[in-house]
């Protein structure tokens, strides 16, 4: 009888190939489980794809007010969404990154200051100074984050 | 070397999970009346002649052996987590005999026993070894390694049975929760947690497959590389879309935790889930009262009448 004490470190080379044949075998199973329905596969092909395309610049238009500091405007299906658990959007507001995104959306509706979401086909976000981003003359830009 | 001095009132507690008869505790082995030896190795009783289907569980016990014990970690949350999945407190077991079913390294049992409770710490994976090396001190911790579906103690002579994040490694949860209750004392209290069948478990769940089939140890050193390559910075977008399809442990406990939980949660060869009505259920088949379903899911406890 004995015990796999765990304590003998595998060599650097063995190391690194477990980690590539682990790699490797999960990347197989993910796929089989994608394949068959058992785990989710937007995520995973919205992130895939966006190497695919171009990468996904617009100007922010058609928005409206939401609530308290909160404005939405329209975003395309196909982008993945933090509903998905994987939006790559980030915010600028006259060229600057805005730096709070994935926030709570009543952190948007009620602090404001430049938060933003991307959740399903919408874009919930506040201006940096909590102004009207409709009238506040300043430009807002959405671009993909790849990574 | 032979079995450290326990207490007296743990004496009597093991028999022969074949026929029920006591065991005497003799040099090397515990004896029973019909001729049957179970040996006493490392100081510890032996029920099985290996570790069977957990061997995942051996690796990771004797590599993180203290990992997430409160004694060594100096943090309470151990014991937090005892508390809010059995609803107990050092009143419910002081100077009370407790089968920790599922001992592990003994994160639990470091609570109980430090509460003052008599435990019995059964598992079947050598996790023992470690546990009995982490309790060496105590002579209120008395560690066996057997299988929780046939359990070397005595029929109604234990006073509390915990058994947190366990049952649903066994091939049956049902089964092995119900083999537990004939254990228990009348007025006994029994306290379970096993996974929902929501979240992160439902989907590790259609991993598991997969992750079980992985040796140990080629599978612990990809949890080591990776784990802190995802926690160096969750808000990368890869990261998201990975802990989407394969989450990662994310307790708030530090990277070492992380690695271990996530190593845990993957390997295993039995990995069901269950709802809190279907727990609840066993524990009236079984014939329990005071059944209560805990603000934790899936976390019941309840009373033998």
């Amino acid at each position: 009888m004995t015990a796999e004490s765990g304590s003998a470190p595998l060599t650097p080379a063995r190391r690194r190939l477990a980690i590539i044949g682990v790699s490797l075998y999960l990347l197989a199973g993910a796929a089989w489980l994608i394949l068959s329905f058992r785990l989710p596969a937007r995520p995973v092909l919205a992130l895939a794809g966006s190497f695919l395309r171009p990468r996904w610049r617009v100007t922010v238009r058609r928005i409206k007010p939401e609530s308290g500091h909160c404005y939405v405007a329209p975003v395309p299906w196909w982008i993945a969404s933090d509903s998905d658990g994987a939006s790559g959007l980030e915010l600028y507001e006259d060229g600057n990154r805005l730096p709070l995104g994935h926030a709570p959306h009543d952190a948007i509706r009620t602090l404001g200051q430049g938060r933003y979401s991307h959740w399903g086909r919408r874009l919930y976000f506040s201006a940096g100074d909590n102004s009207d981003p409709r009238a506040n003359g300043r430009r807002y830009r959405l671009v993909e984050r790849r990574w | 070397m032979t079995a450290k001095p326990l207490d007296p009132g743990l004496h009597a507690i093991l028999a022969c999970p074949e026929t029920g008869e006591a065991l005497e505790w003799t040099e090397g082995a515990l004896a029973a009346p019909s001729g049957k030896r179970y040996p006493i190795l490392r100081g510890i009783p032996r029920f099985v002649p290996s570790d069977d289907y957990v061997g995942s569980f051996s690796f990771e016990w004797n590599t993180h052996n203290r990992t997430q014990l409160d004694s060594f970690t100096g943090s309470g949350t151990s014991e937090a987590m005892l508390t809010a999945k059995t609803g107990l407190g050092p009143g419910d077991v002081r100077g009370r005999i407790v089968l920790d079913a599922g001992i592990g390294a003994g994160r639990f049992t470091d609570v109980l026993s430090r509460w003052g409770a008599l435990v019995v710490g059964i598992d079947l994976s050598y996790a023992v070894e470690a546990a009995e090396a982490n309790f060496r001190d105590r002579p209120n911790v008395l560690v066996a390694q057997a299988d929780i579906g046939r359990l070397p103690v005595r029929d109604e002579s234990v006073d509390v049975i915990i058994s947190i994040g366990v049952l649903h490694h066994t091939p049956s949860t049902e089964r092995y929760f119900k083999a537990l209750v004939p254990k228990l004392k009348r007025g006994g209290r029994i306290a379970i947690w096993v996974y929902p069948d929501s979240g992160e478990y439902a989907v590790r769940r259609h991993w598991i497959p997969w992750t079980s089939k992985l040796p140990p140890r080629a599978f612990y050193e990809w949890c080591r590389w990776i784990v802190p390559r995802i926690y160096a910075d969750p808000s990368r977008r890869w990261v998201q879309v990975l802990r989407r399809v394969f989450p990662f442990s994310d307790q708030g406990l530090g990277l070492e935790n992380d690695i271990l939980d996530t190593f845990d949660a993957y390997s295993p060869a039995f990995h069901f889930t269950h709802g809190a009505e279907e727990v609840a259920r066993w524990f009236a088949d079984a014939g329990l009262s005071e059944i209560r379903v805990l603000a934790v899911p899936t976390a019941v406890t309840g009373v033998k009448g």
